[in-house]
């Protein structure tokens, strides 16, 4: 592992019964920079995700951290901040009361509560049922939940669902601004514009393979192509995975940095 | 993690009508036992007769009559009572709330090695059993001793040191049951269907226990299903046999509550 990867997946192996999830997956993400997760839907970003986070057992390889497994982490949600997804809200309480239920299990105070609901611009609706939030507000209060115990590590899975387009925006300048401060972020999204726009480097993941990973400036220099082309190419979202045969295109063993 | 398990148990309204419920189906079944059959008994002249069967003017009666969990001596042997299925729900809703809302994994984010999260979920059920029993009990309590049949024989004259020891055994039977629900629930996870399975299991215990009993080769076997251990747990003779119910029923929860910590630990989320 080199020395400034925050963030280390090793040959990564996970089957749900029959169905092969994540199909030898590796990459690594490093310290200071936004590393986008590419891939059609089931390509297993996901499960890479929560194998990551210690929420599914990988079947075999290695997913790392600052050098260890999650489970490892001393109280790592005050390390590592995940965005998995916009539900796991229930719908009768706040979005106060939720952060302050996972500010109590990470030992932070009500004032800490109040900043990310401030940096997240929901102090508004903070002690309003989650019920009546919009999607975009759902994920705002998910984002507020990662940023709780004040991370070096960002894990966000597909975190510009619902947002609108100030709130996209406010995203990514947030991210940008967490990487210059030295952070780690690993995002996983379909938007290929804003990807172009936030990310330091990509992998592109299909059918649970990482196909390739590099320096997006990097990547689409050397290949001639855009973000999209380069994306479509390498992944079976257009008639077939036409990229492991053409020949000007770097594999997983090419990677770039 | 024992303070979040607070919180999230008294953010949501579930468990609030759960105990509501359990503690008003206490108060209906002592009020119809012990004010509405007497106010009626008059209507059927066979009547009279169960109403004297649950009367509470005698200590005997009294202190049957103070079973949290029975609702009167002679509702009470092996029956499923809403107070029970109350506490028995109120269990899973502990567990099955964060499966069916996601916040399974805002805890597991928190406590990877997954163990505090069970620990924190039991001391959490055990703090709101006890509550919830310690409401049955002085529901119970107040409502048998201002019964128009213990009032009418002269006041309470039971014991009240008999009448604390079946109310505080009725309270510690809570837990174990609460227990038994909440391990359900982290097996489970579905809502609906730990409710169900619940139900099922209760009613089940109650007709296999009547079928134990008819069986002659099998009657002894009857006392030991778990609905008889609670009645035998809870019951107003106490002694040895209710500490054995006791702890027979708290080796149930543990053993429910180890499977349930083994599963999560190895779930995926």
């Amino acid at each position: 592992m080199s020395s400034d990867s925050a963030i280390q997946i090793e040959n990564l192996d996970k089957s749900f019964g029959s169905t092969h999830a994540v199909t030898d997956v590796s990459f690594t993400a490093a310290a200071g920079r936004v590393l986008a997760l590419l891939g059609p839907n089931g390509a297993g970003k996901t499960t890479t995700m929560r194998i990551l986070l210690g929420l599914v057992r990988p079947d075999s390889g290695k997913a790392l951290i600052t050098g260890r497994s999650y489970a490892e982490i001393q109280n790592p949600a005050r390390q590592i901040g995940a965005v998995l997804d916009s539900g796991g809200l229930h719908p009768g309480r706040t979005g106060r009361q939720h952060l302050a239920i996972t500010a109590a299990m990470i030992g932070q105070g009500r004032e800490r509560v109040s900043a990310v609901l401030e940096e997240v611009g929901l102090t508004d609706s903070a002690d309003r049922a989650t019920s009546g939030y919009s999607l975009g507000m759902r994920q705002r209060l998910a984002l507020a939940n990662a940023l709780l115990g004040e991370p070096s590590v960002l894990v966000l899975d597909e975190p510009a669902n619902g947002l609108d387009p100030a709130g996209i925006r406010w995203l990514r300048q947030y991210l940008r601004a967490f990487a210059t401060r030295g952070g780690t972020v690993l995002i996983s999204t379909h938007v290929l514009t804003e990807v172009s726009l936030v990310a330091d480097d990509v992998v592109i993941i299909d059918r649970g393979r990482s196909l390739v990973s590099g320096a997006l400036d990097q990547l689409t220099s050397v290949q001639g192509h855009d973000l999209e082309q380069l994306y479509l190419s390498m992944t079976s979202t257009q008639s077939g995975p036409a990229s492991m045969s053409s020949p000007n295109l770097l594999t997983e063993s090419e990677t770039l940095r | 993690m024992i303070r979040a398990e607070l919180l999230k148990l008294t953010t949501t309204r579930g468990p609030k009508i759960a105990v509501a419920v359990g503690v008003l189906g206490v108060a209906a079944t002592q009020l119809a036992s012990g004010w509405l059959l007497p106010a009626i008994s008059h209507v059927d002249p066979d009547l009279a007769a169960s109403v004297e069967e649950m009367a509470t003017s005698s200590p005997e009666q009294q202190l049957a009559a103070l079973n949290v969990l029975g609702g009167g001596g002679a509702l009470g042997s092996g029956s499923v009572s809403i107070g029970l299925v109350a506490v028995l729900l109120l269990g899973a809703l502990i567990a099955t709330s964060d499966y069916r809302h996601g916040g399974i994994v805002t805890s597991a984010l928190a406590a990877p090695q997954r163990g505090r999260i069970m620990a924190a979920k039991i001391g959490v059920a055990v703090l709101a059993l006890a509550v919830t029993g310690i409401a049955y009990a002085l529901v119970q309590g107040i409502l048998v001793a201002l019964a128009p049949s213990t009032l009418g024989a002269g006041g309470f004259s039971a014991n009240w040191l008999e009448g604390a020891d079946v109310l505080g055994r009725g309270v510690l039977t809570l837990l174990p049951l609460g227990i038994l629900g909440l391990a359900a629930g982290m097996l489970i996870r579905s809502q609906t269907a730990t409710f169900l399975v619940l139900i099922g299991a209760a009613v089940a215990d109650v007709t296999a226990g009547a079928f134990l009993a008819l069986v002659p080769a099998t009657r002894e076997w009857a006392g030991y299903t778990p609905l008889s251990l609670v009645s035998t747990a809870t019951g107003p003779e106490g002694g040895w046999a209710a500490v054995l119910a006791l702890g027979v029923l708290a080796m149930m929860a543990l053993v429910a509550a180890v499977a349930a910590w083994l599963t999560l630990r190895r779930r995926d989320l």
